[in-house]
């Protein structure tokens, strides 16, 4: 089956970012398992997310100052 | 298990009565989230580190106006924006220039651990509200609502700011990690 009503198309970013309410959600779920063409969008987006997530979160060069006042000395 | 770990909530109310090892335990769990937000914006480690430090400090002295100490992390995400924003408009010819993207060869067959670098530098092609519409989503979890508090303007301004940064990142990223999960896969039936 393909998508032949864009106009009642899910919001799929608003889907695969988990901002869709729970029935938009099931109603989104149940459109995606008899729509090819929106499952390929979907994959798209999830592959997209996948990749952001690659990205490497960098050390801090030093600590925040108030943090090493007190807490982090050895007791 | 016994323990129970303290609430953010916990500490908060602990530091507006004064206790200063309540507010260090709460910055040591934000620091690291905020210095890295705080550098994809500002582009640049020393002054993501000494943003930080300023977000930090004045976010202990307004913690007795934060109404509801259960909503910290998106008043103190605001303060960050902020403070970032502040910086960024201080320094504007200069940030201009080290704002600019830089000429990273977006090689579509690229290695799984090289897509870092790839992210990197197609956040660094967005505008500067498309990115923090990212970052605040994507990497700091922040729902719709909450994104615009920080950013002071309607949900609606967040969604298409973030879904125009979604277009963009998906036109350029989706290409790469298909070749690199194909590259991979070509690896291991090897």
């Amino acid at each position: 089956m393909s998508c032949i009503s864009p106009e009642t198309k899910p919001d799929w970013k608003a889907y695969v970012l988990r901002e869709l309410g729970q029935d938009a959600h099931g109603e989104a779920e149940a459109h995606l398992a008899a729509c090819s063409i929106c499952h390929e969008e979907v994959a798209t987006l999830r592959l997209t997310l996948d990749t952001l997530s690659t990205l490497r979160e960098e050390e801090m060069p030093r600590r925040i100052a108030f943090v090493s006042d007190k807490v982090f000395e050895p007791r | 298990m016994i323990f129970r770990e303290v609430e953010d909530p916990d500490l908060i109310a602990k530091a507006r009565r004064g206790d200063v090892e309540a507010y260090n335990l709460l910055v040591s769990r934000w620091e690291k989230r905020v210095f890295n937000y705080l550098l994809r914006l500002v582009s640049n480690r020393e002054d993501a580190m000494d943003v930080s430090q300023d977000v930090f400090l004045k976010a202990y002295q307004n913690l007795p106006k934060l109404d509801d100490p259960a909503r910290f992390s998106g008043w103190l995400f605001r303060i960050a924006h902020n403070e970032a924003f502040s910086m960024l408009r201080r320094k504007r010819p200069e940030t201009e220039l080290a704002g600019e993207p830089r000429p990273a060869d977006l090689n579509p067959r690229l290695l799984p651990m090289e897509l870092s670098l790839a992210v990197e530098t197609a956040l660094g092609r967005l505008s500067p509200d498309q990115r923090e519409t990212v970052l605040l989503k994507v990497y700091q979890g922040f729902k719709f609502e909450e994104m615009a508090e920080i950013l002071e303007c309607p949900v609606s301004t967040v969604k298409s700011r973030l879904y125009t940064a979604l277009d963009l990142l998906k036109a350029t990223l989706a290409p790469m990690q298909k070749a690199a999960f194909l590259k991979q896969s070509v690896r291991g039936e090897l």
